[in-house]
C-alpha cells in the first residue's frame, strides 16, 4: 500500500515544486546572463551598486523559491491529515505508518530536488560572475586549492560528511515541518497557532543544537591557541562541526518521527 | 463467537469536562438498516467518527466483525462523512483510480454508471461543482464500495429534496443485503420508510435502541413521531 500512496502523493504535489525548481534554474540563467553583462569597471562604484542589488534580489528569489515549496507541503500535510480530507486519509484501510512514511518520503525528495536546483542555480550565476570579472580558469583552480587546504575539504571523508549532512539536514527539515503539524493537533482549539509554537520551539532547540555543535567542535580552543598549530587546528574544524551537526540531525529526526507515527497513531483527533 | 458486525463496549469520549458519549454499549448485525437518531451535539458525529477511526475513545472498545479499528475494520466500513472529504483539485476520475487503488472491494463500473446516469463528467473537478453534486459525487464513491457496513453521516443535510429522492434511492439500490447501512441524521421522515432499527441518541446517552416495527407496533407511533415526543424542547 506505501507504493500506491507514494503514487498519489507524487500525482498530487509534483506541479509546484517542480514549476519552482525550473524557476530556480531560469533565475540562475538570468542570473548569468546579466551579471555577465555588466562591465565590471574598478573605480566604477555605481556598477557594483547595480551588481550587488542584483545579486541580492536573485539572492531572495532563490531563498523565496526554497521556501513556497516548504510552505506546499506542509500545508498538504496539514490539509491532508487534518481538515476534512482527513476524513478518507485515516479511513483508508493502510496502516497509519505508511500514511506518514509516504508524506515523508515525498516530501523529502521534493526539498533534495529543490536544494539541487539552488546549487545548480547558484553554480550557474557564479559562472557569470568568473565570466564577467575574467579571471582565468588556472587562478580559479589556484584558489579553490588554497580554500580546500584551508578548510580541510580536500579531504574525500569531508566530502563524505558534507553529503551525509546535506541529506540528513534536509530529513530533519521536512519531518521538523510535519512534526509541529502533528504535535499542534494536539490542541483541542488553535491548532495552527500550537503548530506554529511548536515550530517556534523546535527551530530555538536547533540554533542551541547548532551551537553546542560548534563549541564542541573545538573552534574556541582553536582561537585561544592552547599552543596547537592554527593551521592544523583550522583544517580539521569543518569537519568536526559538520560531524556534530550530523549527529544531532539525526538524533532530531529520529525524535520527529517517532512523534509523528506516535501521536498521529495515538491522539488521531478529527473534530 | 460473537458475530456482530458491529459492537461497541462501554464507549466514553470526553472533551475536557465534557462528556461527549457516556458508557456505550451496543451490537450491530448484518442485513439491516439502522438509523442513528438524536438533535444536534447528541454525540452522532463523535460516535461514528470512533467507530471509523478519526477519534481516539477516552474508553471502552469498538470492534468491526471482530478486528478492533484498524487497517482490517477499514476495509469493511464505507464511510460517507457530512462534509466534502475530496481535494477540491481533483478530477471525478482521479478520485475513482483513488478509490479503486485502496479499496478491494471498489465496483468501478458501478461508479461510472451512476455517474453517466447523473449527467455528471468523470473529467469534471470537484471545485466546479456545485455543493450538492459534490454530495452525489461522493455518495456514488462510498455507494461503490461492496462494504459490509456503510456508515453515512448527514446524507440528506444540506440537499434539496429532489436531490434527497436521488441519495435515498442510490443507498436503497445499491445496497447489498449481506450488508448493514448506520444513517445519522436528524431529518427523519425522509429516512423512516428505509429503516429497519433506530438508536436514539441524547447527550451522550442511547436512550433507546428498537425496531421500527416495535415503535410502530407496541408504541403506536411513527419513529418521527416518537423522535418528536421524545426530543420536545
Amino acid at each position: 500500500m506505501l507504493s500506491k500512496l507514494l503514487k498519489h502523493e507524487f500525482t498530487a504535489t509534483w506541479r509546484v515544486p517542480v514549476a519552482l525548481d525550473a524557476l530556480l534554474i531560469v533565475l540562475g540563467i538570468m542570473a548569468h546572463f546579466v551579471i555577465k553583462s555588466i562591465p565590471l569597471v574598478e573605480d566604477s562604484v555605481g556598477v557594483y551598486v547595480i551588481l550587488f542589488s542584483l545579486i541580492a534580489i536573485y539572492y531572495i528569489g532563490i531563498i523565496a523559491a526554497n521556501i513556497i515549496v516548504q510552505i506546499f507541503l506542509v500545508m498538504r500535510y496539514y490539509r491532508n491529515l487534518y481538515t476534512s480530507e482527513g476524513y478518507l486519509t485515516f479511513t483508508l484501510p493502510v496502516r497509519t505508518s505508511h500514511i506518514i512514511n509516504a508524506k515523508v518520503i515525498n516530501g523529502y525528495i521534493w526539498i533534495l530536488l529543490s536544494g539541487i536546483c539552488t546549487v545548480a542555480s547558484l553554480f550557474i550565476a557564479a559562472i557569470g560572475l568568473v565570466d564577467a570579472a575574467d579571471i582565468p580558469v588556472y587562478e580559479l583552480r589556484e584558489f579553490a586549492t588554497e580554500i580546500g587546504t584551508l578548510f580541510g575539504i580536500n579531504d574525500p571523508g569531508f566530502i563524505v560528511t558534507l553529503l551525509l549532512t546535506v541529506l540528513i539536514s534536509s530529513l530533519s527539515a521536512i519531518l521538523g515541518l510535519y512534526f509541529s503539524v502533528t504535535v499542534g493537533q494536539l490542541w483541542q482549539k488553535h491548532k495552527i497557532l500550537g503548530a506554529v509554537l511548536c515550530y517556534v520551539g523546535i527551530y530555538i532547540i536547533n540554533q542551541i543544537g547548532a551551537q553546542i555543535s560548534f563549541l564542541s567542535s573545538g573552534y574556541f580552543r582553536m582561537l585561544t591557541g592552547s599552543g596547537t598549530d592554527f593551521d592544523a587546528a583550522f583544517s580539521g574544524l569543518y569537519g568536526r562541526i559538520l560531524t556534530s551537526t550530523t549527529i544531532f540531525s539525526l538524533v532530531m529526526v529520529v525524535i520527529y518521527y517517532t512523534g509523528c507515527i506516535l501521536i498521529t497513531k495515538k491522539k488521531i483527533n478529527l473534530d | 463467537m460473537n458475530d456482530a458486525l458491529l459492537s461497541v463496549s462501554g464507549l466514553t469520549k470526553r472533551y475536557g469536562g465534557m462528556t461527549a458519549l457516556n458508557n456505550l454499549s451496543f451490537e450491530l448485525h448484518t442485513g439491516r438498516i439502522i438509523g442513528l437518531l438524536g438533535p444536534n451535539g447528541s454525540g452522532k458525529t463523535t460516535l461514528i467518527k470512533i467507530i471509523c477511526g478519526l477519534l481516539q475513545p477516552t474508553e471502552g472498545t469498538v470492534t468491526v466483525k471482530g478486528n478492533p479499528i484498524g487497517v482490517e475494520s477499514k476495509k469493511v466500513i464505507s464511510y460517507l462523512p457530512d462534509s466534502t472529504y475530496l481535494g477540491k483539485s481533483m478530477k471525478v476520475s482521479e478520485i475513482i483510480a483513488y478509490f479503486r487503488d485502496f479499496y478491494a472491494d471498489f465496483d468501478e463500473m458501478r461508479a461510472y454508471d451512476m455517474l453517466e446516469k447523473l449527467g455528471i463528467s468523470a473529467n469534471d473537478r470537484l471545485k466546479t461543482m456545485s455543493k450538492g453534486t459534490k454530495e452525489k459525487v461522493q455518495l456514488i464513491l462510498v455507494m461503490s464500495r461492496r462494504a459490509g457496513l456503510y456508515i453515512l453521516d448527514e446524507p440528506i443535510a444540506g440537499v434539496d429534496p429532489a436531490a434527497r429522492d436521488y441519495i435515498l434511492s442510490t443507498i436503497i439500490s445499491n445496497y447489498d443485503e449481506n450488508a448493514s447501512i448506520l444513517i445519522a441524521t436528524h431529518l427523519i421522515s425522509d429516512v423512516e420508510n428505509m429503516l429497519d432499527d433506530v438508536i436514539f441518541l441524547q447527550q451522550g446517552n442511547i436512550i433507546r435502541f428498537s425496531s421500527v416495527d416495535e415503535i410502530r407496533g407496541v408504541d403506536g407511533k411513527s419513529v418521527d413521531g416518537l423522535f418528536r415526543e421524545v426530543f420536545r424542547c
